[in-house]
């Protein structure tokens, strides 16, 4: 018994089936894929890196000048709307008429004043009535 | 701390905000109360025409109702002259940006309205003890005097002084609308959509209208201030460009004051246009 077990001590693969064998492993087909991050983790070396700057510079740029063309555009609209200049127009014609309210109601007053003292009235002074001043007040 | 500093400049930014949309509201509406007095005032000068014609009424009936009516549209008159002391006085504490002398003017002119109160309150008295057609017509009549006499050369003078500041202050926000236009106009310029040729001539045009103006404004300025120093209106020296003119024989009043603020509006009406010409020229562009 003791010369068989170390006999069973003594025994190795033959040489050719030990090649083969190690040749059948090393080539068998890998089963874990290098994830994503590894494979895009590979590409960040510093020359792709200058690249992607390169491009993200110029997108930028460019859509900043894309930007300032807009603002300058809207900057077009606040400055030179026509529909605010005409406003700005208005509310002066506006302001001035609540003034000119005078220099028309003075005479039209006397005339009612006129008329109520019991004072004859020329026909023009009928004319130039109170009508004619509710006429000029603008609202 | 400083959250609830920001909450309370928060809130009253909005409030003062509010208050300026809602204050070009108010001067209407004080022309608002003198449209309706005034439909009232015409509604009534009817019903008296009416009551002349009425052939059903007796000759005292007559008398009786013409009384009432007139009794009416004085006492309206009178609400319209308070209305109007009021509007003026409002309008000239409006006037902004005076100088100290101009400030001194101002207070003159107030004063000379607060003068009319006592006269109003006369009046109001006399108005309300007025029994017969006789008493309410002569009222009316002296009335009719006094405003001819006394309010009516007050109120011109107020006017003629409201006119000047207010066209002054108009005549800044034209300036200010050519800056923001200049401003635009070069950032425009700088995204190669417009070239500075295309509106240079155009600019410089409303630049002179703006300083033509100017020369008006500060022109009817100086004749408003040389009235109400002087009540009097005699010869006037005014200076144009480095000589003096004397101007011989001719009375400046308050109508020369408003000719000038006139013909300076007209000047800002030319530069607006301008303005939207060179709008519609930039549009143009935008628009190829």
């Amino acid at each position: 018994m003791e010369q068989l077990l170390s006999k069973f001590k003594k025994i190795e693969p033959r040489n050719e089936f030990k090649e083969h064998s190690r040749a059948l492993i090393l080539n068998a087909p890998q089963n874990h894929q290098p994830g994503m991050l590894l494979y895009i983790a590979r590409m960040l070396n510093f020359k792709t890196g200058l690249g992607m700057a390169a491009v993200f510079i110029v997108v930028i740029l460019t859509g900043l000048s894309l930007l300032n063309q807009r603002l300058a555009r809207s900057e077009l609209v606040s400055g030179l709307d026509s529909q605010e200049l005409n406003k700005e127009v208005e509310e002066f014609n506006i302001q001035l008429s609540q003034v000119r309210y005078y220099e028309n109601s003075a005479k039209r007053i006397e005339v009612a004043l006129k008329k109520t003292s019991g004072e004859s009235i020329t026909p023009e002074e009928q004319k130039e009535g109170i009508n004619q001043l509710l006429d000029e007040l603008i609202l | 701390m400083n959250l609830l500093k920001n909450k309370i400049t928060k809130y009253i930014t909005a409030i003062i905000l509010i208050a300026g949309l809602l204050s070009p509201v108010i001067p209407i509406y004080a022309q608002e109360t003198f449209k309706t007095v005034l439909e009232e005032i015409t509604e009534k000068m009817e019903q008296i025409e009416g009551i002349k014609n009425n052939t059903t009424l007796t000759a005292e009936e007559k008398a009786i109702e013409e009384t009432t009516i007139r009794k009416e549209i004085l006492s309206k008159i009178f609400e319209l002259t308070l209305l109007e002391n009021q509007d003026l006085k409002t309008k000239l504490a409006d006037v902004k940006n005076l100088t100290e002398k101009e400030g001194g003017l101002r207070d003159n002119l107030l004063k000379m309205l607060k003068e009319n109160e006592l006269v109003y309150q006369l009046m109001q008295e006399r108005l309300e003890k007025a029994q017969t057609l006789n008493e309410i017509k002569q009222l009316a009549a002296d009335f009719k005097d006094w405003r001819a006499l006394v309010y009516n050369p007050k109120v011109e003078k107020i006017v003629a002084f409201i006119l000047v500041f207010q066209e002054e202050r108009i005549l800044e926000i034209a300036r200010e609308r050519l800056q923001k236009i200049a401003g635009s106009l070069e950032k425009l310029e700088t995204t190669n959509i417009l070239k500075k040729e295309d509106t240079a001539q155009l600019i410089q045009k409303a630049v002179k209208n703006l300083d033509e103006a100017e020369v008006l404004n500060d022109r009817a300025k100086k004749i408003i201030v040389y009235l109400l120093n002087n009540e009097l209106s005699q010869q006037i020296k005014w200076g144009i460009g480095d000589s003096l003119i004397y101007s011989q024989d001719s009375f400046i009043t308050t109508a020369t004051v408003k000719i000038n603020v006139n013909n300076s509006l007209e000047y800002i009406r030319s530069a607006y246009k301008l303005f939207i010409e060179i709008g519609n020229l930039v549009k143009q562009k935008l628009n190829k």
